[in-house]
């Protein structure tokens, strides 16, 4: 048949790239500060061939965001912080004029491998839409809705500020470490709570596996080809994204042009599709591997709802 | 002569080099530094709000008193430092940028009263802070 010399096996081949994979992790995660799976390294998940593409990243959500205060929860725990700070803040005899008005921030992924909208690239770029953005009307503090306590009403609830350390309530007792807000947290945490930070450092860990995955280097390479082909050099979607593009002001033709081809090399790639796989396959594994953590985590949340429930109904 | 195992060790470890010289892909990790349900700050690694997110919550909404300090983040970690490339800040929250640790050096808004209200988006580059933040204060 007139073949060459085959050099590797198959099976060669796929051992080296899952080696390769897995040494690319393991270094990755030994340089970063903070890192916490390189006690147990994630054998490179296994994924479908052809991944699901991802042409509208709104609504891509992840294994780990159960583990992160939804909007209904910050709500729910705001509330209760209010009424446990009242009630600490009334020992001290200061009325709390909190109305409680505040911005929930949801959890929001649309961007996490940056731009992967067409039609929205055609239009803004790789400008975010804003206006969808609750905080955009609401975050002046000189907003009728914004919270405007008496500088006695702040130093009891932050504790911060002179003054602090003489203050004593009905019963003399000097204000909370960091007022009457830090304490009303600490009741609705419970006592030990996990910190928070370990579902980011294990999610991190996941997202740094995930690039430097084989079969995601592999779909960066291909759409730099492809942004080749339309005249753009850019070693990774990265470079593009962050090319200096002056956000404060209307997209450049440059711009859009840039984020039309970019767009259009990750739908031909499938870039986000195979990135989104391998990452959120990365994060389920390491779920897997830590899942006494995260069930504490899971039992930790769940105590913190409850605990706001009953602080709102007693 | 070394043996085979020894050689398909070597040329695995020379692949493993080459690879990950070849990408260098490192994602920043996702922070939160403070205690509470209400995000006060959100920046983020790359522009656009895209990439690594570095968040500030707390138990409530910050005062309209700027001479005091809601949040003092005197470094924003190794993985952060000069990272920084866009931000949000919510809940009645501004932010005051330093370009060293411990509030050192170059500082941004330069105007009184010194704090910048980010609202729904802040593009690093456009105010010439692109990957320089290392410490701020939120107020």
């Amino acid at each position: 048949m007139g073949h060459g010399r085959r050099f590797f096996s198959s099976s060669t081949v796929t051992i080296c790239l899952t080696v390769m994979a897995t040494g690319a992790g393991i270094a990755a995660i030994n340089g970063q500060v903070g890192a916490s799976a390189g006690d147990l390294v994630p054998a490179p998940p296994t994924i479908s061939s052809s991944p699901p593409r991802v042409s509208d990243a709104s609504a891509l959500t992840y294994p780990m965001d159960r583990y992160e205060l939804s909007p209904d929860d910050q709500l729910l725990m705001s509330r209760a912080t209010i009424v446990l700070a009242s009630a600490c803040e009334n020992r001290f005899g200061v009325a709390n004029s909190n109305s409680g008005n505040i911005t929930t921030v949801p959890i929001d992924n649309s961007r996490h491998y940056g731009i992967a909208s067409l039609a929205e690239a055609q239009v803004l770029g790789y400008h975010a839409p804003a206006a969808a953005d609750p905080s955009s009307s609401s975050n002046d503090k000189g907003a009728s809705s914004a919270w405007t306590p008496s500088p006695l009403e702040e130093l009891t609830a932050y504790g911060t500020g002179p003054g602090a350390d003489a203050l004593k309530d009905r019963d003399v007792n000097p204000l909370p470490n960091g007022g009457c807000y830090t304490q009303a947290w600490s009741q609705l945490v419970g006592p030990n709570p996990l910190d928070p930070e370990v579902a980011n450092s294990r999610s991190h860990d996941a997202s740094t596996f995930a690039e430097n995955d084989e079969r995601v280097q592999v779909a960066w390479r291909a759409w730099s080809e492809c942004m080749a082909g339309f005249g753009l050099k850019f070693s990774s979607p990265w470079q593009a994204n962050d090319a200096g593009w002056k956000m404060d002001e209307p997209p450049t033709t440059d711009e859009l042009r840039t984020a039309t081809s970019d767009a259009h090399c990750r739908d031909k790639t499938n870039l986000v599709g195979i990135w989104y796989a391998v990452e959120s396959g990365y994060k389920n594994e390491i779920i897997s591997m830590n899942s006494q953590e995260f069930t504490k985590l899971d039992a930790q949340l769940v105590g913190e709802r409850m605990r706001a429930v009953q602080a709102l109904t007693h | 002569m070394r043996s085979p195992i020894i050689f398909g060790i070597a040329i695995v470890s020379a692949l493993t080099s080459i690879f990950v010289t070849s990408t260098s892909a490192n994602a920043v990790a996702n922070r939160t530094v403070g205690s509470g349900s209400l995000t006060r700050v959100q920046f983020f690694e790359h522009a656009g709000f895209a990439g690594g997110l570095f968040k500030v919550v707390g138990t409530g909404a910050c005062t309209p008193e700027v001479t005091d300090h809601d949040d003092s983040i005197s470094y924003v970690s190794d993985a952060w430092n000069d990272q920084i490339s866009s931000g949000k800040d919510f809940n009645g929250c501004d932010v005051q940028i330093y370009v060293n640790v411990n509030y050192g050096g170059s500082f941004y808004p330069t105007s009184s009263p010194h704090y910048k209200d980010m609202g729904a988006s802040w593009d690093a580059t456009a105010a010439g802070w692109n990957d320089r933040i290392s410490s701020f204060y939120v107020s």
